[in-house]
């Protein structure tokens, strides 16, 4: 505990892993600002976390509103994804009209760069500080069904690659989380043999605690244990990446 | 307050230098047990003065082996275990140097020395390890990889083929052993040494442009940046993360950026 003694944190996002990490984070000690457009209630009790809910409607005004959250120095800056979708929700690349992917462009890419873009000042004046992209598979695999979140996490790759590129010694990455959220348990619970099965076969066979697991990574990667890392993308997923499910069989041989 | 390692258990090959040394000053200042090994005895029992003045609370504890033989690498890891009952963390830094010579001419030989000094130490440093860290609950091992290995330049096939094929194991155990609560990773380390040091001071200038156009701006320091980096991977806030190839080098093997538009061309924007 207290690893994040003394460190500001400025999460922005309204997802269950950013919702965890800022739990996390301020558990560590650090002083924790969370900014979201539609926060669950009871996000502004959790201790040590002050929550900001912040419209859809302006990007200057967004923009101003974590400019003065992110203050005269930074050390961490976390930009929020999304939880799994339900099947209702997915869409082929065939179907996906262009006010799908803006919705989806907004939400990932276009406020994470505004964000990124109000917060760099104080990033910079922190000295060694940290961005971290809440990330996911979509972005790293060609996860087929889910093409407006395939092309807008592999944007945000891009984004991250640019400002790890430029922002030097900032430092930025992506954190790919497997964990038990809310969508992957209705997901589960809709689909328990495929989810089993892929759990099954995955290094460590089980998906993460949001605050043990994924928020311990998000320490890791917060901390200066990290300072040297940059550019990269950093799965804490107990292994899911290294195996390809339907491919993979001698992981379930091995048992 | 306790260390992060305090009551674990490490051993770290090739700790008397470089990343090794770095490794281990950054694991004995948080508290851990540190066993390490080096080939020169008398350099051995220096660096065991050294981290001993550094430690808070573990012990340390110099071996003599050559990590290229099994025996001798075994028999670091059973001092570990037989001495303390335990093992926590395993580093596998220790690489055997290489001969530099193109393919064409480089032989069989060449590249079974390097394999023993880097590959068949690692896996013969895990396989002792797992039966202890199985039975504990889990552990962490770090293995040693290179930019190298995906670079691939000229006259060090053996090199890369080595550093591969230890990122290779590091993800076989990693998928066999997360059952068991161990997490392995894998870092290619960019970091100062005393040959580094040595460029730096002959060549300033080129030495200044290399860190320049290093996406963090400098050379890892082996122990605040590389030693860090290994510690983080050992505790308990990266459980989770296992198989992982991680760039310890600023980002300039992942980023690979040559140069920066924005620093040659700005007074354009």
């Amino acid at each position: 505990m207290n690893r994040l003694d003394g460190k500001t944190a400025l999460l922005i996002g309204e997802d269950p892993v950013t919702l965890a990490i800022a739990a996390r984070y301020a558990a560590e000690g650090a002083a924790v600002t969370l900014i979201g457009n539609g926060l669950p209630a009871g996000a502004d009790a959790t201790p040590g976390v002050v929550a900001i809910e912040i419209g859809a409607d302006s990007v200057d005004a967004d923009r101003e509103t974590i400019r003065q959250a992110a203050g005269r120095s930074l050390d961490i800056l976390l930009l929020g994804g999304a939880d799994i979708p339900a099947e209702q929700d997915w869409i082929p690349v065939s179907k996906l009209s262009v006010d799908q992917l803006r919705i989806a462009g907004d939400r990932l890419v276009i406020r994470a760069l505004t964000a990124l873009q109000a917060s760099e000042a104080a990033l910079r004046a922190a000295g060694n500080s940290s961005v971290i992209f809440v990330h996911s598979p979509a972005g790293i695999f060609s996860e087929g069904g889910w093409s407006d979140y395939t092309i807008c996490y592999h944007a945000r790759t891009g984004l991250m690659r640019a400002v790890a590129a430029e922002w030097g010694p900032v430092r930025a990455n992506l954190l790919v989380p497997f964990a038990n959220t809310p969508g992957f348990r209705a997901f589960r619970e809709r689909n328990p043999a495929e989810v089993d099965h892929r759990t099954s076969v995955t290094a460590m066979k089980r998906p993460g605690d949001l605050v043990k697991d994924i928020g311990g990574a998000a320490v890791f990667l917060g901390s200066s244990d990290s300072q040297y890392v940059t550019g990269m993308t950093v799965p804490a997923d107990g292994g899911a990446s290294l195996t390809i499910p339907i491919v993979e069989t001698q992981m379930e041989r091995a048992g | 307050m306790a260390g992060r390692l305090a009551g674990k258990v490490a051993v770290i090959t090739g700790g008397t230098a470089g990343i090794g040394l770095g490794t281990a000053k950054a694991f004995v200042k948080q508290g851990a047990t540190v066993i390490f090994n080096s080939r020169k005895p008398d350099v051995g029992a220096r660096t065991e003065e050294l981290l001993r003045e550094l430690a808070t609370g573990g012990e340390v504890h110099y071996v003599q082996a050559d990590v290229s033989v099994k025996e001798q690498v075994e028999a670091v890891i059973d001092r570990a275990i037989k001495d303390f009952g335990r093992l926590d963390a395993l580093v596998n830094n220790a690489q055997r140097l290489v001969t530099v010579k193109p393919i064409m001419v480089k032989p069989d030989e060449d590249y079974q020395n390097s394999l023993n000094g880097g590959f068949f130490a690692s896996k013969w440093a895990m396989q002792r390890a797992f039966p202890a860290m199985r039975d504990q609950g889990g552990g962490s091992v770090v293995n040693m990889t290179s930019g190298w290995a995906w670079q691939a330049p000229p006259n060090s096939s053996d090199y890369a083929a080595t550093k591969a094929a230890i990122e290779a194991l590091t993800r076989s155990a990693a998928n066999e052993w997360g059952r068991f609560n161990i997490n392995v990773n894998v870092i290619a380390p960019y970091s100062k040494s005393k040959s580094w040091e040595k460029y730096e001071a002959a060549n300033p200038e080129a030495a200044r442009r290399s860190q320049q156009a290093n996406p963090l701006k400098r050379a890892g320091d082996p122990e605040f940046d590389l030693g860090a980096l290994a510690l983080g991977l050992v505790t308990e806030e990266a459980r989770f993360i296992t198989g992982q190839t991680f760039d310890g080098s600023g980002g300039a093997f992942y980023l690979r950026r040559t140069h920066s538009a924005t620093e040659a061309w700005s007074d354009q924007f």
